[in-house]
Order: structure tokens, then sequence, then C-alpha cells
């Protein structure tokens, strides 16, 4: 039986302007299931709310404005709603436990050497929780991302690469061995090379720990397409964004599956999407 | 893979690390900022400590009036006032008491004859003054035990200021009594109780009330016309005997009755007394002839003889023939010494001198504008040190909020973030505190012991500079709270944005 690691139920997500406290609706989600222990990618066109709602899940933003999410992990299940904003410590507890993020920039810390960089997510666990990493993690995923251990953390952070500090934040997620890992286009920095490499060991890693899940937001559609599990596709509907069951795309072996039973290859799935995402401005659907 | 990393430790360094600036640039200004702010408060609290001294000095807050004919009533009915502590509350005055002046002259060695003149006053042994001069750091000698009760002790003993124990043992440092001339010009080895820097009044001899009224009636020592008392500066009992006897025998005297009466110490040597009886044998033998005998034996040059008296013990005296000379009122700080000048020109009629009036409000002014600039410069310093801490990490926290936004997504407390800053701030801080400590002192003793020690000799015993005092410790403590507070302000502020927020960088 297959387990969800977010099920979403009537989610509006909003932004209320600072100034005027006008509410700005830009994502609407009727009914969503993200599989537990599976590479996720949410596709759509630019201001489709994908980061939105990576933002919303991740509990980095409070944008719920109508509806709710669980979160089931091992040991049981969490509601995500507005109400739960009420509590801060409930919400830096969940992020400390459960959750790690990959975003577009690598947001290492210019002055902290590669080492601690990488380490800072796990000790940032370990700090509150007596999470115990192994060493032996960091330069094992420092292999299978193509980097020299000793190399990279003989040099400053700041003298390194774009592509090789966008491969240290990805490694700082993943030794804090959380239970969901958001990436907001994590290889948006990276070659193609290294957009795949790092998209097989995200793959490699959920393998090996069933309770493990990945949700990334993505604009490669030909890489998401080859390697996710599963899709989101964000389509226009009125003057916001919505995810229909027929948006939503599972691999079966050779060929994708939407919720409607519709069967299709990875060609019909690419062109389908590169449709939505090529008109990128919202108000082209307006009714 | 280094042992022990956690993420405080890691987070305290580099954040120090990077704080501290390029070559250490936070800490260096810092440190020139507190190093200019030490050395400027070490100067102007030592100014402060000076001023402060002479106010509370108990020969500086005092005034004295004027006791005679004219002024006696007003006195009396003022002396009577003061004892209203609502009175002595609304002028800060601590207490009043009548008192003498009168001079005293002195021998100025023991078997001598030469003499010299000095001030005296007198003191109510139980005044605040008196207890002022005896607990301030005035009092250089002591003799008795219990200075305390000095005048309990010897009500005719005497406190003289450290210039006439200076002309009396220019070398000594012991000295049990000192010889006064009675108004008849016999000399009266009078008890000595203590040696002051300085005495009320400029007085060089300070003795009771009882004491004055017995030397005003002739009275304060015992005139024994049967008996010779002398000085005997040696040792040598046997040989003092024989040159006793061999005096006397040259004066005709057969057997005479000798004692040894007391051992005293003048100037560091010890001082035989010794009674002599002169003429028991010979009852008529007359005063002329007496004194004729004991000048003979004072001429002997091989040894250092000195006739004496001893001095009464009476502990009453009948001072009804005399008035006081002044009305001294002490203050316990003068404040509202303009007021009570006021009070007592409309009240009383009496007028209060003017130059005293401003010599002792320069001292308040003087005094409040060292308070002044103190707490101005703590103030300055305080703020400056809070602006550029505060810019420093406003700087900082803008430049690095999208990777705290960062370390809040993945899971940091906001309390976290904020007590290591605030530990950080601390650690900058004390990095900056300590040497500017340091060289402040450095350079302020330097500076005082080459340039205001020789430039600026008003007493020997001023420090010019004074850094380490309950002043510096409450003003590191309020730099550090100020620092403190500041440093949770902004981190605050900052950490009350989501991670969205800090992340994506919106509304800022």
């Amino acid at each position: 039986m297959i387990r969800n690691v977010f099920e979403i139920h009537g989610l509006e997500c909003a932004y209320v302007h600072r100034m005027n406290r006008e509410k700005n609706t830009v994502l609407r989600i009727d009914n969503l299931s993200v599989p537990m222990g599976k590479l996720s990618v949410i596709l759509g066109p630019s201001g489709s709310g994908k980061s939105t709602l990576i933002e919303t899940l991740g509990l980095m933003n409070n944008t719920i404005n109508k509806g709710h999410v669980n979160y089931n992990h091992e040991t049981g299940c969490v509601k995500i709603n507005r109400e739960m904003w009420l509590n801060g410590k409930e919400l830096t507890r969940i992020r400390n436990e459960h959750f790690s993020f990959i975003f577009q920039s690598d947001f290492l810390m210019p002055y902290y050497s590669p080492e601690e960089n990488m380490m800072i997510g796990s000790l940032i666990r370990k700090c509150d929780h007596r999470h115990e990493s192994d060493p032996a993690d960091l330069k094992s995923f420092c292999r299978q991302m193509g980097l020299n251990f000793a190399e990279i953390n003989s040099k400053n952070t700041a003298e390194l690469s774009v592509g090789q500090k966008q491969r240290l934040s990805f490694i700082r997620a993943m030794v804090k061995k959380s239970s969901v890992i958001f990436g907001d286009e994590p290889t948006g920095n990276l070659d193609e090379l290294n957009s795949e490499l790092l998209l097989d060991v995200l793959k490699r890693s959920i393998r090996s720990n069933g309770h493990q899940s990945a949700l990334l937001v993505s604009h490669n559609i030909l890489l998401s397409v080859a390697k996710a599990d599963f899709i989101i596709l964000l389509s226009p509907c009125g003057d916001m964004y919505e995810v229909h069951r027929d948006n939503v795309f599972a691999r079966s072996p050779g060929r994708w599956e939407n919720g409607s039973g519709m069967i299709l290859s990875d060609d019909d799935l690419t062109s389908r999407i590169r449709m939505v995402v090529n008109y990128s401005s919202p108000a082209r659907f307006s009714v | 893979m280094k042992e022990k990393m956690s993420f405080r430790s890691v987070f305290v360094r580099n954040e120090f690390k990077a704080l501290k600036g390029r070559n250490n640039s936070t800490v260096i200004y810092l440190s020139i900022i507190l190093f200019i702010s030490f050395l400027a408060f070490g100067f102007t609290k030592s100014t402060f400590t000076y001023q402060q001294k002479l106010s509370a000095d108990p020969f500086s807050n005092w005034i004295n009036l004027n006791y005679h004919s004219g002024t006696r009533d007003s006195l009396r009915s003022l002396n009577t006032r003061i004892t209203d502590s609502l009175f002595r509350e609304r002028y800060h005055i601590r207490g009043s008491y009548f008192y003498n002046k009168g001079m005293v002259t002195v021998r100025s060695s023991f078997a001598g004859e030469s003499t010299m003149q000095y001030e005296a006053r007198t003191i109510d042994p139980g005044s605040s003054v008196m207890k002022n001069l005896l607990t301030s750091n005035t009092v250089i000698k002591q003799f008795p035990d219990s200075i305390e009760n000095a005048f309990v002790y010897e009500p005719n003993g005497v406190i003289i200021s450290e210039k006439l124990f200076r002309d009396i043992c220019p070398d000594g440092h012991s000295l049990s009594f000192i010889p006064i001339k009675s108004s008849t010009g016999d000399f009266v080895p009078v008890p000595l109780l203590a040696v002051a820097k300085e005495l009320p009044d400029l007085a060089d001899v300070v003795y009771t009330s009882l004491f004055y009224c017995k030397s005003m009636n002739t009275g304060f020592y015992d005139l024994d016309n049967s008996y010779y008392r002398i000085f005997v500066e040696d040792m040598d009992t046997a040989g003092i005997l024989g040159v006793i006897r061999e005096i006397c025998s040259a004066l005709e005297i057969q057997d005479p009755s000798t004692i040894q009466t007391s051992l005293l110490q003048a100037c560091n040597k010890p001082v035989m007394t010794w009674k002599v009886e002169i003429g028991a044998q010979d009852n008529e033998l007359p005063v002329s002839v007496k004194n004729e005998r004991i000048a003979t034996l004072a001429s002997l040059k091989n040894h250092r003889f000195g006739r004496y008296f001893d001095i009464s013990k009476d502990k009453t005296c009948d001072n009804s023939a005399f008035f006081h000379d002044y009305l001294a009122i002490e203050f316990r700080d003068l404040e509202k010494i303009r007021d009570f000048s006021i009070f007592l020109k409309e009240e009383l009629n009496l007028q209060l001198n003017l130059e005293v009036l401003s010599e002792r409000e320069n001292y308040l002014f003087t005094g409040n504008i060292a308070v002044g600039s103190i707490l101005l410069l703590m103030a300055i310093s305080i703020i400056s040190v809070s602006i550029y801490i505060s810019g420093t990490l406003r700087n900082h926290l803008l430049r690095v909020r999208k990777n705290l936004g960062n370390f809040l997504a993945f899971g940091v407390k906001n309390n976290t973030l904020i007590s290591l800053y605030i530990l950080v701030t601390v650690r900058i801080l004390v990095s900056a505190l300590v040497p500017a400590l340091i060289i402040a002192y450095g350079c302020g003793k330097l500076f005082e012991k080459y340039l205001l020690g020789k430039l600026l000799v008003i007493d020997s015993d001023q420090d010019y500079f004074s850094l380490f005092n309950s002043w510096i410790a409450v003003f590191v403590a309020l730099i550090m709270f100020v620092a403190v507070f500041r440093t949770f302000i902004s981190v605050k502020k900052i950490l009350a944005n989501t991670p969205g927020d800090l992340v994506y960088e919106r509304d800022f």
C-alpha cells in the first residue's frame, strides 16, 4: 500500500500585502496526495505558486488561507493549517526533526569552512535533539557528487565555484537525514551532468531509506520526466493556478498515468507539460 | 572531521570571526573608542575624587560664626534650632558646637630653652568633626591604643598637626608628650594623643574645652614647690642618681629624695622624669634659692636636664568666667549653603563671610562639574559603542539574512540565534575592553607620572588618574547591558520574519 507523505485538502494559498493587508490568492489545490518514499517534482510556469507550495509544506511561510495538509511521517501525523503558526516551537521542532531544504542559491556561509557548511544542517538537528550523524556520510556524499572532500575543504567557501557550492548545499541537506527534502530549483545553477548526478544521488538515498521523500520544484522538464517518480503540474485556471487530478502523474514502468487513468509516454507528458509551462502569464488564462 | 563540533561552537566562532571584521577592524575601532573613554574617565574620576575629598573634608564642610556680644543671642538661638532634626535636614547640617581659639607655646627641645608658638583651638570630643578627624585618613600617627576615645582616655591630652610634630621631632617617629609652656612660664609635659596631617581652622594643636579652661585659669599643672621635676635625656639610672647627688651636694642638700616617676618617649629617645626633693631638710629654704639651685642643675651641659611640672589630672573646670570664640556649623554637603546664608541674614541678621560662601560654593560647583563630566563621558561612550555595535551587527545581519532564513528553515530556534549573537557581541566587547583598559591604565599612569605629577603638584598623595574603581565597573556593566540589549533588538527584528521571507527577501 502506498503511503502519502502529504495529503492536501482544499488548500488555498494567498499572500497578504504588508501595507494594505490585501489578500492575493496564488494557488488552489482541492485534493492532492504526495507519495512517501518517492521523488516528486512540481512543474509549472513562473509565478504559478511552485515555491509557495514548497514554502507552505515546508513550514517556511504561513500562506494557508483555507484548507489543511496532513503530514505523515514514520511515527505519526501532523495537521498543517493556518492555526499551526501560532505555535512557533512546534513549527521549529518539525522543521528541525523532519525537513531539509535545497534552494536555487546555495546560502552557504562564505566565512564558514566548506566542511562546516556541509555539516551545519546536521549540527542544527544535533543541537537540540542529540541527533548523531556519521562523519563518513559527508565524505561519501562528496564522492557521489564528484567532489574531493580534502581538496574542497582545503579552500575557503568563497573561493568555490557556483556549481561546487550548489553541490555542497545539496550535501548539507542530505547529511541531515531528514524525512522530507524540499528543493526549490536545486539544479538551477548546475550543468546537465551535475543536475542528473544530483537527482540520481537523491533517488538512491530515497530508495535506500523507504521513509524519505523529496519534493522538488524544477524548470527542467526533460530531466524531471526522466528522473521523477511523481509529477505535479500546476496549470492555470481562471486567475490562479490549480492542481487537478488530471495534472498529477505517477510513474509506472515505461509510462505515466494520471488520476483519470490516462496513460502517457515520456514524450507525451513532456509535450503536455510544455504546453502548460510555456503559457507563463496567468492573465492569459482568465475566463 | 573535527571532534566536538557543535552548531553553537561553529556558529559563535565563525560569527565572531566575521563580526570582528577584516584585520580585527571592529575590535580595534571599539578599543580606540573605549581607550579614549577610559583615559578621559580615569582623569575625570580622579578630579572628582579629589573634589569629593575636599567636599567631604571635615575641615572644608563647615562655617564658623564669630561669637561676640553682638552675635551672642543669635548664635545661641541658632545653636538651639540646629538641635531640631527637620532644621538640620533642610540645610543639610550635620551639627554645631561652640569653640575657642588660642595660642600655645611649645619648647622646641626638651631640655633646651627655645620656644615656638602655635595656634590652638578647642574641639568637642563627641562632635562629628572630631569623629571625621579621627576616622578620615588625616591621622598619620596615634599614640593611645584606641584613638576613637582619645579624649576620653586622656581629656588633658592634645592632638597636634604634622607640621608641629616635624618641628619638634624632625627625624623622629615616636613622641608621647609635648612640652607646653604655661601662662606662668613653666613647662608641662602634655600627653600627645595623635598627629594629624591637618587640623580644623589651620590649627596646630587641638584640645578639649576642659584643657582650654584649665589653661586659662592657670590650673592645668600642679605647682608643688617642695619637689622639682626634671627631664633627663639619659637612661643610665645609676649615673643620673650620681649626678643628682653630686649636684645636690653642691647645692648643700644632703640625701635628696629622688624618685623616677615615668619613662616617656621623645623623638625616638626615651626620656626619664624624676622628682627631686630639694631643701626638704631645710623647710624654710626660700623659693628664690630653690630656683637658683635648680638653675644650676639645668646648666650642667654634660647632662640634658630640664625642669617641668606634672599636668593636673582634674576633670572639672569653672568656665563661667569666659566666653566662646566661635560657633562652628558643620554641613553634610554644601548644596544648601546659599539658602542657609539667606536664612542667617533674614532670620538672625547674621552675615556669612562672602569669601567663605563662594569658596564653599566653588567646591560644590566643581564637584558637580566633575560628576557631570563623568556622566557625560559615560553617556557618550555608551552611545558610541552602542551605535557602532548595532550598526556593525545590523549590516552583518542584512548581509546574511538569507543564510539566517536557511538556518531557521533547517530548524534553529529564534532564541538560540539571539542568545548566540549576544554571546558573540559580548566576546567582541570583551576583546575590545581588555586591551583598551590595559593600555588606558598604562598611558594614564605614565602621563600622570611624567607630566601631571610634575606640573600639578597639589597633594603628594593625590592620584591624578584613577581607573579601577566602582564607577568603571558600573560603566563597563552599562556598556555590556546596552550592547546586549541592542543586539537582542537587532537580531529579534530580523528574526521576526518567517524563514520564507528571509530566504526569498520579501518586504525588507
